[in-house]
């Protein structure tokens, strides 16, 4: 009877797992068309408009633009969600520190400073996964920064059958009450009114985590000392169902 | 120690109690044949020995008929002696082969008797046939007469033999005697052992059973009680058993599954959780940005003044897409919470519920609503099935095309379920688009046309399929459509009350 039950909780949640990526994908999917629709007619009433409008008229085109691409982005976020486990399965090997410096390059300029201490790992995994998660977590350091020279120190070492990355920077940190909350969906730090984000990058890259069998989350005291990110990441190739 | 172990030895040992119960009663059987026999033997012998005595006799009373009668024929019982003493004394000396005392008696009889009839009988007969031949001879059968009789010569003879056949007498009775003692005393003495090993197999036989029986039946029943917990979606529960046996690796096992059952109860809430916060992050986190559009086109519009009916045309249509798109989400939602939610039964008329439908839709003029005429009363979970009429009739008034327009709504018990049905006489759906209605977002029309989100039937579905149902639809272009669905009859909510209603009957 026991087993039955077992059994029919496993489909139950197979379904429900289905029925959770068919719904992402149903809501990214088919909203995008309207706010398309919504982007063009905004587009078409400005050009109509022409360029000798009021002010506020100006500033609230402006806004709902801002708005609309809130929302796309938004969207496309959701869209990304749903296709974590369908989307970079290419797998193959790689070495660190290389692997690192390369995806740090792109972050390097004069207000970033950037150091890399690694031990020499090399194994075969979904390294695009594992490149977008990185990405991430080196984009959110930045973005989040309040210094003038953000530093970002990345710190590889093997733990059992894991990589362990700290990603540790110099920026205002989150306070221990949000640090959880920073990994939910469209959770921004800051309001919406300030900043661009939609707080979806975090979400992702949490979720990648997840589905290679990792482990992402933050480490960090308190307030105003800088973020520090844990990600664990299997060294091997884990079976997924 | 495992069970399987504790069986077999405990059998084993029952086993081998009877085993040596059995074997006492062989040995004993064996014992006994022998006492039997050496009995018999005995018997045999003090009948055989009585018999040479008889035959001693017999010889020695013909012998004094004869002298006494001078007739030959007295002399038969001496013949008939002699011989009958020449078998019996073979028989005995065969008899008593292994008894070298008796053996050693028989062969002083037999030296006592030879001598007693070469030296008495025969010269003493052949004197007497030959007394009367001439007086020699009568003087020398007095002679003998006299040696025998008065010196009593042959009665002492005879006498010996008496005196050794009686020693083999004696000897062979006390034998017997000793062997019948033996022979009684083993046997109780067996009975003895017997009774008390069978009673010895029985109490073990018995303590096992309880035993095994008491500590088995105890953990079979805190299994069963973990079982039953698990059943009610409780799994507190471990089992904690130290006696290293088979029943020991099942309560692991079934503390294992329990634990399995409930990170997969967890995770299966965990994962409907996630879904029910990610429907109220889209909800909320979509409809501010959207909200804000909305807000920002109307000042819009009012701010720009006189203008071209472009911008009015289309800042109108913009409202149009948010107003859609909010619809959109709030469509997903409630697909989404379908069977994620517990919702109470009610019980409830069906035309009531029709009623509030109607009322809460608005009805075109001229457009006819017709209700079934009979009563129904329907016990389920009110707000589904409000939710699957709303979305057909607002669909049937919402697509209508006629200037008198209709919608029949049936419902009858059919076995186990409703069957509902609502039919229109509007434009109809062609064939082909009678599967792909009830996908998520799909509307035969143009998006354009209609303010449709195409998520309603989906909607239908979803909720008849939770409820187990059934639904399908007959349509012809130009020819109305009918949907009908199955819907499953549940017991009133005051289950106590029909119960006691049912045993009064």
């Amino acid at each position: 009877m026991n087993e039955d039950r077992f059994v029919q909780c496993q489909k139950q949640l197979a379904q429900v797992k289905k029925e959770f990526e068919e719904f992402v994908y149903l809501v990214s999917h088919d909203l995008n068309a309207p706010i398309r629709a919504i982007s063009n007619l905004l587009g078409w009433i400005s050009e109509d408009l022409g360029p000798n409008i009021p002010d506020d008229v100006q500033q609230n085109i402006k806004l709902l633009q801002d708005r609309a691409q809130r929302l796309e982005k938004m969207l496309s976020a959701i869209l990304a969600l749903s296709r974590v486990s369908r989307t970079n399965l290419e797998t193959g090997y790689i070495e660190l520190p290389a692997f690192l410096e390369n995806i740090s390059e792109k972050y390097r300029n004069n207000n970033s400073f950037i150091t890399i201490q690694a031990e020499p790992i090399g194994f075969t995994t979904y390294y695009q996964k594992l490149s977008a998660v990185i990405n991430e977590l080196l984009t959110n350091a930045l973005k989040h920064s309040d210094k003038e020279l953000t530093t970002i120190q990345l710190t590889a070492t093997r733990v059992n059958n894991f990589l362990q990355l700290l990603i540790t920077d110099n920026g205002s940190g989150f306070a221990p009450e949000i640090q959880e909350r920073i990994f939910s969906l469209f959770y921004t730090a800051r309001s919406k009114e300030e900043t661009e984000n939609i707080g979806a990058g975090l979400t992702v890259a949490r979720s990648i985590t997840n589905f290679a069998g990792g482990n992402l989350t933050i480490n960090q005291a308190k307030a105003g000392e800088g973020s520090s990110f844990i990600l664990l990441w299997p060294l091997h190739i884990l079976e997924t169902t | 120690m495992k069970i399987i172990t504790k069986i077999y030895l405990s059998i084993g040992f029952i086993l081998l109690v009877f085993g040596f119960v059995t074997f006492a009663y062989f040995k004993q059987s064996q014992k006994v044949a022998k006492s039997i026999e050496q009995v018999l033997l005995s018997s045999e012998i003090i009948q055989t020995n009585s018999n040479l005595q008889h035959a001693v006799v017999n010889a020695q009373n013909g012998l004094r008929g004869f002298l006494l009668s001078g007739k030959e024929n007295f002399l038969e019982p001496y013949y008939a002696g002699m011989a009958s003493y020449l078998i019996e004394l073979s028989l005995l000396k065969n008899l008593n082969r292994d008894k070298p005392d008796n053996i050693n008696y028989l062969n002083q009889v037999d030296l006592e008797f030879n001598r007693w009839n070469d030296s008495v009988a025969a010269p003493i007969i052949q004197a007497k046939r030959e007394v009367n031949t001439s007086e020699k001879a009568r003087q020398h059968y007095n002679h003998l007469f006299y040696q025998s009789y008065s010196q009593e010569e042959g009665k002492i003879k005879i006498d010996t033999i008496q005196y050794f056949t009686g020693l083999i007498q004696k000897a062979e009775t006390t034998n017997k005697n000793a062997q019948v003692a033996i022979l009684k005393i083993s046997q109780d003495r067996t009975d003895l052992l017997g009774i008390a090993l069978t009673i010895l197999a029985l109490i073990i036989g018995v303590a096992t059973a309880l035993l095994l029986g008491k500590t088995i039946k105890r953990r079979i029943s805190s299994m069963q009680n973990l079982a039953s917990n698990l059943a009610r979606e409780n799994f507190d529960i471990t089992l904690t058993d130290d006696y290293h046996d088979e029943l020991s690796s099942l309560s692991a096992d079934m503390n294992v599954m329990a634990k399995k059952l409930q990170q997969s109860f967890a995770s299966l809430n965990k994962m409907n959780q996630e879904l029910d916060q990610f429907a109220y992050v889209v909800s909320h986190d979509l409809k501010a940005p959207l909200r804000a559009i909305n807000n920002l086109a109307e000042w819009i519009n009012e701010d720009i003044g006189e203008t071209t009916p472009d911008i009015r045309k289309n800042l109108s249509l913009m409202r149009g897409r948010v107003h859609r798109l909010e619809n959109l989400i709030n469509g997903i939602l409630a697909y989404a919470r379908i069977g994620r939610t517990k919702i109470e039964q009610t019980t409830f008329e069906f035309g009531d519920l029709l009623q509030e439908i109607a009322e809460s839709l608005v009805l075109p003029p001229g457009f006819n609503f017709i209700f079934p005429t009979e009563s129904l009363l329907i016990t389920t979970e009110k707000i589904l099935l409000q939710q699957v009429m709303v979305n057909l009739i607002s669909n049937a008034i919402k697509y209508n095309n006629k200037s008198n327009g209709q919608v029949t709504v049936t419902a009858q018990e059919h076995g186990a379920v409703y069957l509902i049905s609502v039919a229109d006489n509007g434009p109809g759906i062609p064939q082909e688009y009678h599967e792909k209605i009830f996908g998520v977002f799909q509307t035969i029309e143009a998006r354009d046309t209609i303010e449709s989100t195409g998520i309603g039937l989906a909607i239908v579905k979803k909720i008849i399929e939770e409820k187990h149902g059934a639904i399908r639809v007959d349509s012809e272009p130009n020819q109305g459509t009918t949907f009908s669905f199955t819907w499953p009859i549940m017991l009133p909510v005051t289950v106590a009350h029909s119960q006691t209603a049912l045993i009064h009957e």
